[in-house]
Formats: C-alpha cells, structure tokens, sequence
C-alpha cells in the first residue's frame, strides 16, 4: 500500500468564539485533529489603557484599572493604589487596609468560581456549575454594591484608603458568607472533582512543567499547579498579608486538573483570610483626607500583587506633575498566555479549548 | 468503580432540581408577582435565584451609583450647587459642562447651566465624592435605555433638578433607605 500523502492544514479559531473568552484569535496548524502549532493574535480589545493613564491625573485613574480585569476589579484597583502609596509616601489607616483585604480576598473567590465554572462549560458541561458558581458570585457583587456602589466596577480604593466606611449590613452579611462558602465548594467538589469524564479530559492534557513555568515568567495558579509553591503573598508579602494565617496550593503534575484543583484549593484559602480580617477588623477611620491636587515626588516605582490570575504589577513613573509620565502594567493574563503555544503542540483540537480555560486569561487585561 | 464520581455529582445537580420546586411551592399559587421585590435572596436560602425581572424588581442599595442627580436644599429651596466647575474638572470622561449665573439667588451663587452626558459617563462617582456642597448624588434610575441616541441622554439642569427632587426629597445622598427602582 502506498504512503498517503498528508499535509497539515491551517485554520482560524476566533475571534469571536465562545470559548475564546473574549475577542482572541489563535491560528491552529493542523496535523488530522492533532495540534501542530499554535499562534495566538492579540490586540482586538486595544483600547490605549496605558496612554490614557498617562492622560488622567493620579487620582482618576482608579476607575480605569477596575476595566483591565473586570472580574477582579478589586485587585486592579488595589495594586494600583499601593504603588501610588508607595511612590508618595503615604500610609493608609489600619481599618483600611483590613476593608482592602477583605474585598481583594473576596475577589479571588468570585475570579477561581468563575474560572472553574467556564473551564467545566469548555469541557461540555453546559451551565450547571456556571451558574451555581455564578449564583455566589451574585452574593459577592452584592457586597460590593452594598460598599461601593457598583457591581462591577467598585472604584472603592482611594489613594490612602477606602472611599467609604463599611455599610451596617455588610459585616453580618460577609460573615455568614464566608461561613456558608466552604460548604459549597464541598458540594462543587462533589459535583466535580471525581467526575470520570472530567478527570480523563484534564489529566496531563496541557502539562507544563515547573521549568518551562518558570522560564514563561508564568505566575498565579499556573505556576502553583506546576509544582513552584510561589506566592507572592508569602514571597514578599505587601499590605498586611504577614498577619494572616493561610498555606499556599500547590500541585504536581501541571495539568489542567491540578489548576482545578489549585483553584478550589485558594478559595478555601482565601474565605480563611477574610475570616481571619473580619475578626480582627479594628475601628477608627477609613481614608486620610482626600486632596483635590495631588502630587507625589519625582521618582518612579514598581509594585506588584498577587492578583487572582497572578502577578499583577503596575510601573509608575513621576515628574512631579499631577499626571503620570509613564503607566506600565504588568498584566498576569498576558503574560500566563504566552505559555500556551507550548501547552497545546501534540494535543487534539478539542483539548485547546480546555488549556484556555484553566490558563483563565480575561482579554480586558490581556489587551489593555 | 467507574461512574461513581458521576452518581455523585448527579445527588448534588438532583438536590438542586428538587429545590427548586420546593422554593417554588412556598410562593403558591404564583412563582411571581407584578410588584417590586424589596428582599434580596439570602445566603443560606436555597431554590430558585432568578428574579423574574420585568415583573419583579429588587430595590438598589442606598449607595448604588447610577445618572446624577442635583440636590436641592429643602430649607431654601434651590440647589445646593454653586457652579464651581469641581466636578467638570474631576470628571475623566469629560462628561460635565457648568457654568456659574452672574446674579446670586438668596445670597447664593447659582449654576445657570448645567450640562451632564450620560452618553461618555463611566459612573465613577469622582464629582459626587469631590463635590464641596454636596449638590450631588446618584439617583437608583436603572432603565436608561431610549429610543435614540445622542440628545436624550443629555441631561440639562431642570432635568437634573427633576431627578433629585424626584428621588432625593431631603436633599442628601447616600439616600436614606433602599430605593425601588421606578
């Protein structure tokens, strides 16, 4: 018989595609169903972040950074806000930065939920767990609303502090979510984690190593499912992390199940630091008072947080003006993507969808 | 035994089905009614979670940011805005245009007009936080859709006297109480 002649085949996926989580384009190469190689085209929610940063004074600038990560908007807004304090020198008051670790931690919730919700609608179990993911989100964003003012885009944290006291309600309602939210990660593990067809998708499908993690620069999640227990949390920690009680997850092999698993692993982790927080919130104010103009010194400064999707950092560089002269971000999701050519040569069509998924990329972030 | 990890998920999806129901008897005879819900659904409460919106609303938090509104001063009657133009230079987006009347009203400085495009508005809250007389609030308006775009969503003054003087009779904000969405 003679040797069939094949040739590989180059097809687009996106960038409208749902699974795609937002506008993204990848250009597969095709051997059969077999991945060849993968190029992914970003810059179709290019909306000049870092020039308009550059264009609003210090201050405004806030509301912008909740668009960057829109499922996490805390955490933009927090890494933004440490390092104009750290550039200006200005120290927040203590019942501020316990409020600030409240929402941050509350934060990495809702962002692992829906990262494990959308990863099991990719691996084609539609919507179930999504929306029972999506219903304790609803609560969370209900805080938020009671708080700030706005579901999804708080514009809670001011420079030296807060931008408003903790509503009455909202203690009482916190505290029965963070007792009611291990249950029910309990009951997603039921649903999920021994799932057979689950575990045969995700096991070593998309494996990297700790390595080939590190020399990406991937951080969060990722990272930690490849076995590199780095937290920056720990590592270094900024605020008042130092003062809470929490272990970092890690994994072993690197596959997709063990960023599931990592996942459900932080929520645990991090309703155990929001406890930790709400007992110990002390009283007293919430802001230092607000200045119309504000000013830091010339100098320019890096800070960097764990955000949910990993390492998020913000260069700012000053003249002295009311103005940033420079506004670099370091975003996690872009950054984690570019490990993804490497995670899907060799593997099927249907299984780049799912390496998506648990890489959690959100686009806002990813184009800027 | 293979398929036992996906019994067990279908106990969790099963309690979930019955659920349901069960919330739904309790609100016999109709699943929902044609008037504002006032309650969020707890935490701990199970069933369903949806609102049936058109029919049911959920009333907004006291401090929930929607379109501006002018506050008046209920003892003097007019505005509390000066006209300083804080806000229209705090606003990112541009979206506020003040000027200030030659002339003062009760020995107070008035806004003659005030220009508020809810088209550009990103909701931030900067000129209500910056606002030195407190002339500003969110008012809880939810439904801003119109038929057309440009001019209907720029609100002028008198519109945004209206607004305040329609959601925030006492002339402050954050409002007193939960607001039912109109």
């Amino acid at each position: 018989m003679t040797e069939l002649k094949t040739e590989t085949i180059t097809i687009n996926m996106g960038p409208q595609h749902p699974s795609t989580h937002g506008v993204f384009r990848l250009i597969l190469t095709l051997d059969g169903e077999t991945v060849v190689d993968v190029e992914p085209v970003v810059g179709y929610l290019h909306r000049n972040h870092e020039k308009i940063g550059e264009k609003n004074n210090w201050i405004q600038n806030t509301p912008f950074t909740d668009r960057l990560d829109y499922i996490s908007p805390m955490s933009n807004e927090f890494a933004y806000v440490l390092a104009v304090e750290k550039l200006a020198e200005i120290e927040p008051p203590e019942r501020a930065k316990y409020i600030r670790i409240i929402m941050v931690e509350l934060n990495r919730i809702v962002n692992h939920m829906i990262a494990v919700g959308f990863l099991l609608n990719e691996l084609g179990c539609f919507f179930t767990p999504m929306f029972y993911c999506l219903r304790w989100r609803e609560l969370v964003v209900d805080l938020y609303e009671m708080t700030a003012g706005s579901r999804m885009m708080p514009n809670y944290f001011w420079i030296g502090g807060v931008s408003a006291d903790l509503p009455e309600k909202f203690l009482p309602e916190c505290k029965e979510f963070v007792d009611a939210v291990p249950g029910f990660i309990d009951e997603l593990e039921r649903l999920l984690t021994d799932n057979e067809i689950l575990q045969m998708r995700c096991r070593n499908v998309g494996v990297l190593p700790p390595d080939v993690a590190v020399e990406y620069g991937c951080t969060g999640p990722l990272l930690r499912a490849s076995g590199v227990p780095y937290d920056i949390r720990k590592a270094e920690p900024y605020s008042i992390y130092d003062r809470f009680d929490f272990d970092i997850a890690a994994g072993t092999v690197g596959d997709v199940l063990d960023r599931y698993l990592v996942r459900i692993a932080e929520m645990r982790q991090s309703a155990k630091i929001v406890e930790q927080a709400l007992r110990d919130l002390p009283e007293g104010e919430t802001a230092t008072p607000k200045k119309r103009k504000f000013r830091p010194p010339e100098g320019d400064v890096y800070h960097r947080i764990e955000a949910p999707k990993g390492e998020l950092g913000f260069y700012l560089v000053s003249d002295g003006s009311e103005n940033p002269y420079r506004y670099k971000i370091r975003a996690p999701s872009f950054v984690n993507l570019q490990s993804l050519p490497y995670m899907c040569r060799g593997h099927k069509i249907a299984d780049v969808v799912i390496i998506i998924g648990s890489i959690d990329i959100t686009m806002g972030e990813v184009d800027r | 035994m293979l398929g036992f990890g996906i019994l067990k998920g279908m106990s969790v999806t099963l309690r979930r089905f019955v659920d349901t129901y069960v919330g739904d008897l309790g609100k016999f005879p109709w699943r929902y009614r044609s008037r504002p819900v006032y309650k969020r659904m707890g935490i701990t409460e199970r069933g369903a979670f949806t609102i049936q919106y058109p029919e049911e609303r959920v009333a907004m938090f006291p401090r929930y940011r929607g379109p501006l509104m002018l506050l008046t001063d209920p003892e003097k009657g007019i505005t509390r805005c000066i006209g300083c133009g804080l806000c229209e230079r705090t606003c990112p987006t541009e979206s506020i245009k003040v000027t200030r009347a030659e002339e003062k009203v009760d020995d107070q400085r008035v806004p003659e007009t005030y220009e508020y495009d809810m088209n550009t508005c990103m909701f931030c809250g900067f000129c209500v936080q910056i606002c030195p007389q407190d002339a500003l609030g969110h008012s809880p308006e939810l439904e801003m859709g119109t038929y057309s775009k440009g001019d209907a969503l720029i609100l002028n003054l008198d519109q945004m006297l209206e607004l305040g003087r329609k959601h925030a009779p006492g002339g402050v904000w954050p409002l007193e109480k939960e607001a039912e969405p109109s």
